[in-house]
């Protein structure tokens, strides 16, 4: 059984999320390929798990679409049966052209994957978390999966790798990259976050938004937003968790001013833990929290920033 | 020029999903409406048409024939030809794919530019724009949140790390649409009016499948959430319920 590990640099670190992606097939050894823009590195730390490491580069003006045809050649020549890669913005958007070249689709946002008997048993949402299919299926290789992010726990130590290889970028320019505006720095991905406080129309302006922010801050949490904020200008549209939004997973999501529209829960309901806050006793989102508080989040979050302060000051 | 745009009608995301006793996913009671995504998809092709008014679109779903087919919106919007190419309603993304294709190659025209919405949110696979794309040997560009409607083609999109990255793209491409890439226009009753003397070209799908093998998932609905704690400042005070959501966070681990 070869499997194939595609994964992702962040700070030269190997991200969590890919980390997570080997866990799910912690029985057996795998090789990673990474990808990565030229002028970045990597730390070359890595589980025990992983056997060999190809890091594939791309010039900053190649887009990582034009990577698609490198990452199908070295499934040819490895010969690989199963490709797993994070459910990340990344792969999301690569990996199908990589799969349609072997004539398959690729079985995205995976909440359980299993390797068992030679068959592979996987779990997926549908109509936004409303339901879920799960299917068993037998090896024809090679298959494609797409694991969603904090789904399972896991833990990995990380050793450095001897069998690092770099491989050139491929000289495909399809997309040609004009500029990259980067985010704020010191910003935390909604989707790779543990802890994410969103604001919803609740907080009534862009101005009280910084509430949120400082919340998060203090939590070391991303920050989110409901449509109605995004569509009331009190947050940027990259923020919005929902159906039209991000779908996020996170272990503590605190829903503040966040009425709990469908759309919403589309994006948060596997949450494993919610918290509400919110004046209108009578909000949807109450029937959806692990703990509600109805209030003003006005005279909540303050005081709520203070007694995180003071617990972070007792460690 | 040639725009083709892909739809496809989804259940409401009001409605509650029930099983019927077979197990599999009961949807003759559902109402169904046109993916959101692909709303994005139609305007753009539409704005795209302002431009250059030589050019003729064309508007394609792969899916179950029924009254309240978004063809008949694309109609009313002002797309010159609908097809519909009718396949089963879980159909895989891959199947799909092919049967778009088809229905391009149908009308034995060149695509220069193929619309979709970036991913539909029932089945959300998020991949029959690269599917499609890569069955034609042409590049696709996901999630575009912005973009020129003038030769050459810029465009806007977040990248991996979540910074905004402006791409420069020769056609032909399929461009999957994401929110905010423009505001979806409402048909007017001239439009719909105009529509009804337009006829939809049906393909039979079902006979284009080669391969009949379908993966048949089993369907688990979640179980009913129990009813979580729910306090009041009015009882509790703002203070008192703070300290109350603190302890229940701590004792839960759920902090740092």
């Amino acid at each position: 059984m070869n499997i194939l590990i595609l994964g992702e640099v962040s700070n030269e670190e190997l991200k969590k999320s890919t980390q997570e992606v080997i866990a799910a097939v912690a029985e057996y050894p795998v090789s990673l390929l990474l990808l990565l823009t030229e002028d970045k590195a990597f730390n070359e730390l890595a589980p025990s798990q992983v056997q060999t490491i190809a890091l594939l580069k791309r010039t900053k003006e190649q887009h990582a679409t034009d990577s698609a045809s490198r990452i199908i050649s070295f499934i040819t020549e490895g010969q690989f049966d199963l490709i797993l890669a994070p459910h990340s913005p990344l792969y999301k958007d690569i990996l199908p052209t990589v799969s349609a070249h072997f004539q398959k689709e690729v079985a995205t946002d995976l909440v359980s994957f299993k390797l068992e008997g030679g068959e592979v048993h996987y779990s997926r949402p549908l109509f936004s978390g409303k339901c879920y299919a799960k299917y068993t299926t037998s090896l024809q290789s090679p298959l494609f999966f797409t694991l969603r992010p904090n789904s399972s726990t896991f833990t990995s130590t990380l050793i450095k790798s001897s069998q690092v290889t770099t491989l050139s970028p491929s000289s495909s320019l399809s997309i040609r990259v004009k500029e990259v505006v980067a985010k704020l720095s010191q910003e935390i991905d909604l989707q790779d976050a543990k802890i994410i406080v969103t604001g919803g129309r609740g907080v009534k302006s862009r101005e009280n938004f910084a509430l949120i922010e400082e919340v998060a801050s203090v939590l070391g949490a991303a920050v989110g937003a409901s449509r109605a904020a995004v569509d009331a200008g009190y947050a940027d549209q990259r923020r919005q968790v929902g159906q039209t939004g991000k779908t996020v997973s996170p272990s503590l999501y605190i829903a503040c001013g966040v009425s709990g529209a469908i759309q919403h829960l589309a994006g948060m309901r596997t949450s494993k833990t919610i918290v509400a806050i919110n004046i209108d006793p009578m909000a949807p989102i109450f029937e959806r929290a692990d703990f509600g508080i109805v209030g003003d989040l006005f005279e909540v979050l303050p005081l709520f920033k203070e007694e995180l302060k003071r617990v972070i000051n007792q460690d | 020029m040639n725009i083709f745009i892909c739809i496809k009608d989804v259940p409401d995301t009001e409605s509650k999903i029930q099983l019927k006793e077979s197990g599999a996913i009961d949807y003759s009671a559902l109402k169904w409406i046109m993916n959101p995504y692909d709303e994005f998809a139609l305007e753009e092709a539409l704005l795209f048409k302002a431009q250059s008014p030589e050019a003729k679109l064309f508007a394609i779903r792969v899916g179950e024939a029924h009254e309240s087919d978004s063809l008949k919106t694309a109609l009313a919007l002002g797309v010159d030809e609908a097809i519909i190419v009718k396949a089963p309603t879980e159909l895989g993304p891959f199947q799909t794919a092919k049967l778009l294709v088809e229905a391009i190659q149908s009308t034995k025209l060149t695509p220069d530019l193929i619309f979709m919405g970036k991913e539909s949110i029932d089945q959300t696979n998020h991949q029959v724009p690269q599917l499609v794309a890569s069955m034609l040997k042409i590049p696709s560009i996901t999630d575009v949140h912005t973009m020129s409607v003038t030769l050459p083609i810029t465009l806007s999109r977040e990248d991996e790390q979540g910074s905004t990255e402006t791409l420069e793209i020769s056609l032909p491409a399929v461009i999957s649409c994401n929110k905010g890439l423009n505001k979806p226009r409402i048909p007017t009753l001239p439009g719909i009016m105009k529509a009804k003397k337009k006829m939809i070209q049906t393909i039979e799908g079902a006979l284009l499948l080669s391969d009949n093998s379908k993966q048949i998932p089993q369907i688990i609905l979640p179980k009913e959430k129990e009813k979580g704690i729910q306090i009041k400042t009015e009882v509790l005070t703002a203070k008192g319920a703070t300290t109350e959501l603190l302890n229940y966070l701590q004792s839960n681990n759920k902090l740092f």
